[in-house]
């Protein structure tokens, strides 16, 4: 009788567990459909347009022999509309059959329209559901966000998973930006005056529909407010210390119609606030360390004073490409994108509490100094062009 | 007693006794005379009715009348089971010399001096292995392990010479643990063989050999050995203890008295080992380990058996220690996949499809499509025919076991997900598990239980149920006890010292202390350091 009752215990404490896990939510994968990419759009009478892209499992067998060229792409597009993201998330159940899982969704496409309005509304859901990841990408699109769906893919079978490798190597031109859902969160959060995220256009060369990163959208608080382009977005991303490699083409010293290319090896920045008289002043200093890529001009480079030129004329198209940037958000949007005002705040969080409250009035007014320290590192294994 | 005595030395006198037959057999047996009737009687006669009796007439046990040395009123016998004795030596140093050399006069002469049964004992029979028994039992169970009995006539205890010559295996390499490089002798049914290996292994007087009778009615020849000043002497009474306790009519495989010492005899693991080679067995006793051999196996088992055994093989220590450490991780590996890889499999497709890379996401639903299982049946499915497909080949006789390669590779692999009924990913799973399980042959059969217990929790609560499962699994690992020693050492509790020759495999020199739990009283096996070239 105690050894009964023993095991009924045993068997009622081991039963606990299955009653208090969490989600339980088992489904076999081929009641799901892998949701690859989304784009939210502006609807008709204010809904929100909801779409998809789902890779196709099914007919694999089809698909693997005649999608042997690579081009063809593997998605299916799904769309519905809502009231809000939610409603239209669960309205597309109504037309798919399959429950869309978005776990292993790349990026969030963003509308034109959409943007303007301002994207924390619809990005709210991404942000607090259990199934999205804060490691998606966003985007922002000049036109129709669903247009992006057409795109072909070229090197990979999956127009996601090459979106993926594109942002995943920004680092490389440093043209453009890549902004997680994290990123933009962070960028938005805690009132903060604008955020740059990055923008996806289809390559108006390319008659078939290729996918480009072009530039960056700025954001005033959380609405679209302009665009920037390739060059203004390195400058952006200059001031922010996140430039990790990348091109540089400079005038040749002596032949100056032709070019020179230095890759950027390392470069680190540093903001300094500082207030005199109730004017506020920063100093932008960035220190690039780059190297010799290639010259079109048949100069022998590899002398100190030549390379003394270089280091000059690298630092000027740099200063030039963060000038260019600090002008348009100071002049043009009016709208503190480089996170001058955090700088601010943190050494001097009294009179931040001042000027907070009028920043957008103040930051247009501050005197912004760039100081740009180069060096070149090493000019390769040869010294001038054979 | 006293009247008994005086009866034989009566006997004694009176050599050609013509009737003692009527006067036992007017005896029938009774509680009271049973020690008489379990003794051997003066009387040759009555010795041999007794024993035909005992007997009961199994044609196998050939009774050899005879006169010694053309004496007619010598009458002796011989008792032996045809089979079990070498015959032509048999006549050549029993028969020969009783029958015609003591016909010759000297010898004739000389005999009449001296008892004649001492006679035969010290100076006739040139025998290597006589002894001498009054006990009824005792002439029955030698004759029963091959001797040869001798009973003469107006003696009350019989001879008996060792002239075992039974047909029996050679000495092969074993099938089960092959190796590349080492000894590929291993263990065959017959004991002595098998002891005089081992006694070969460590020359040693300090390798004990204790010897037991087991088993009520197959009286089998148990014997365990181990090294006395290594081994830890209360692991020794305890095995002695375990294995007298023993109580069952018939052992037929070593696998009788695994059964009955184990620790735990309801748990899967196995607390006690077994090996097939004398080296092995060796090794083990050096760490201070005890093996038991029971007649008529190959199979030796050694005591106390620990998890990480599992892991080591002797090839280990006759290869250099580098790549035998990557061999270690490798089957550490082989075990995690055998146990682990199908409850994944089932745990991430049915719960946690956001685990693992999109395009392998994607590849794994494009193979799911269309089977119309769920995926935890799908792995059963293929799990069971794996496991049908196993056991057949084992049971198979050789030239059948071709078929049934080719119907479990073709039919069962491509076809079966030809035609939509299991997933590709889930045939290479299953086949990598079935694999990695052969990697760890001596838990073959605790790996697919394991294996099964593991699924079922995955099926139910994906990885928190996998996880659930293991905590189960490493409780009662925890718990277990091999005659003492805890089972997982010496990773819990742990052991730095022990864990150079589990986690890595250190190279010899390095590994000079005995197994701290098992080698308690001499722990130092040598004092060899690092070997280097001779400084100047």
């Amino acid at each position: 009788m105690q050894k009964g009752k023993r095991v009924i215990y045993l068997l009622l404490i081991l039963g606990i567990p299955l009653l208090i896990t969490g989600c339980w939510d088992r489904s076999e994968l081929e009641g799901r459909a892998i949701v690859t990419l989304i784009a939210l759009d502006k609807g008709e009478n204010n809904e929100i347009k909801f779409s998809v892209q789902v890779e196709r499992t099914s007919n694999s067998q089809e698909s693997s022999t005649g999608g042997s060229s690579g081009v063809e792409s593997s998605g299916v597009i799904l769309s519905s509309t809502g009231e809000t993201v939610m409603d239209a998330v669960r309205n597309l159940i109504l037309k798919s059959g399959r429950k869309l899982y978005y776990p292993h969704n790349t990026a969030i496409i963003l509308g034109n329209e959409i943007a303007k309005e301002g994207i924390l509304p619809v990005l709210d859901l991404f942000n607090r559901d259990a199934e999205m990841r804060p490691l998606t990408w966003v985007l922002v699109t000049p036109g129709k966000a669903a247009d992006i769906f057409e795109a072909q893919s070229t090197l990979e079978s999956l127009p996601a998973k090459q979106l993926d490798m594109m942002l995943k190597d920004f680092g490389l031109s440093s043209k453009t930006v890549a902004t997680t859902l994290l990123d933009t969160m962070k960028q938005l959060a805690y009132d903060s005056p604008g955020a740059v995220l990055s923008n996806i256009e289809l390559d108006p060369n390319n008659p078939k529909k290729a996918l480009l990163l072009n530039g960056a959208a700025v954001f005033q608080r959380d609405k679209l407010i302009g665009r920037l382009n390739p060059l203004e977005t390195r400058g952006y991303l200059w001031s922010q210390g996140k430039v990790k490699s990348g091109v540089i083409t400079i005038p040749c010293p002596g032949e100056e119609n032709k070019k020179v290319s230095m890759e950027i090896e390392r470069a680190n920045r540093k903001i300094e606030s500082d207030i005199s008289d109730g004017k506020l002043k920063f100093t932008i200093s960035v220190n690039v360390e780059s190297r010799l890529a290639d010259q079109a001009c048949l100069t022998d480079l590899g002398n100190p004073e030549k390379i003394m030129e270089l280091k000059k004329s690298q630092s000027e198209v740099i200063e030039k490409e963060i000038r260019s940037i600090v002008d348009k958000a100071q002049e043009k949007y009016s709208t503190d994108i480089l996170g001058f005002g955090t700088e601010l705040s943190r050494k001097f969080p009294q009179e931040w509490q001042n000027i907070k409250e009028n920043w957008a009035e103040e930051f247009p007014k501050a005197e912004v100094d760039i100081v740009v320290n180069s060096k070149i590192s090493d000019i390769g294994l040869v010294k001038q062009p054979l | 007693m006293i009247k008994k005595l005086k009866k034989i030395r009566e006997l004694k006198k009176l050599p050609a006794h013509s009737q003692p037959k009527t006067e036992n057999d007017s005896h029938p047996p009774s509680n009271e005379s049973e020690t008489e009737v379990n003794k051997l009687t003066s009387f040759l006669t009555t010795n041999l009715t007794v024993l035909k009796e005992r007997f009961q007439g199994s044609v196998d046990i050939v009774f050899r009348e005879f006169k010694v040395g053309f004496d007619p009123n010598k009458s002796a016998a011989l008792i032996y089971i045809d089979g079990l004795v070498k015959a032509e030596s048999m006549n050549a140093t029993i028969l020969k010399p009783l029958m015609f050399d003591f016909a010759r006069e000297e010898l004739w002469q000389e005999l009449n001096q001296h008892n004649l049964l001492t006679f035969i004992r010290d100076y006739a029979v040139p025998n290597n292995r006589v002894q001498e028994f009054s006990q009824l039992q005792d002439v029955i169970d030698s004759i029963l392990r091959g001797n040869v009995a001798l009973l003469l006539d107006g003696f009350n205890s019989a001879l008996i010479f060792d002239s075992k010559g039974f047909e029996g295996r050679a000495i092969v390499e074993p099938a089960t643990e092959s190796v590349v490089r080492g000894p590929r002798e291993g263990f065959n049914e017959r004991l002595g063989i098998n002891l005089s290996l081992l006694r070969r292994k460590i020359t040693n007087e300090n390798l004990i050999l204790e010897q037991l009778n087991l088993g009520t009615r197959t009286k089998t020849t148990v014997c365990f050995a181990y090294l006395s000043g290594v081994v830890n002497e209360k692991l020794v009474n305890e095995v002695r203890n375990r294995l007298q306790r023993i109580d069952i009519d018939g052992i037929l495989e070593s696998g009788y008295i695994e059964q009955l010492i184990e620790d735990a005899p309801v748990s899967i693991f196995p607390t006690v080992g077994n090996t097939e080679k004398p080296d092995i067995l060796a090794a083990k006793l050096l760490e201070g380990r005890i093996g038991i051999f029971v007649d008529g196996t190959p199979i030796a088992l050694t005591v106390p058996y620990l998890l990480v055994e599992a892991l080591q093989s002797s090839e280990d220590y006759y290869s250099r220690p580098y790549f035998v450490t990557i061999v270690r991780w490798l089957r550490i590996a082989s075990l995690i996949f055998a146990l682990y890889l199908p409850a994944l499999y089932i745990a991430i497709q049915s719960y946690h499809p956001d685990l693992i890379p999109t395009p392998l996401l994607v590849s794994m639903a494009k193979s799911r499509e269309g089977i119309p299982f769920p995926a935890y049946v799908e792995v059963f499915i293929m799990g069971m025919i794996f496991e049908i497909l196993r056991e057949a080949g084992v049971r198979m006789p050789r030239p059948i076991g071709q078929a049934v390669s080719i119907v479990g590779g073709l039919v069962i692999g491509e076809a079966a997900s030809k035609a939509s009924l299991v997933s590709d990913t889930v045939i290479i799973f299953v086949a990598l598990t079935g694999i990695a399980s052969f990697v760890i042959p001596s838990l073959g059969d605790v790996i697919p239980l394991s294996r099964l217990f593991l699924m079922t929790c995955a099926t139910l609560l994906g990885i928190f149920g996998i996880l659930m499962g293991s905590v189960v699994l490493f409780i009662h690992l925890t718990k277990l006890r091999s005659f003492g020693i805890p089972y997982l050492a010496p990773l819990a509790p742990g052991n730095l010292d022990d864990l150079r020759d589990v986690l890595v495999k250190a190279p010899a020199w390095a590994l000079n202390t005995r197994p701290r739990l098992l080698g308690a009283w001499n722990s130092i096996r040598g004092r060899s350091t690092r070997p280097s070239p001779k400084k100047k």
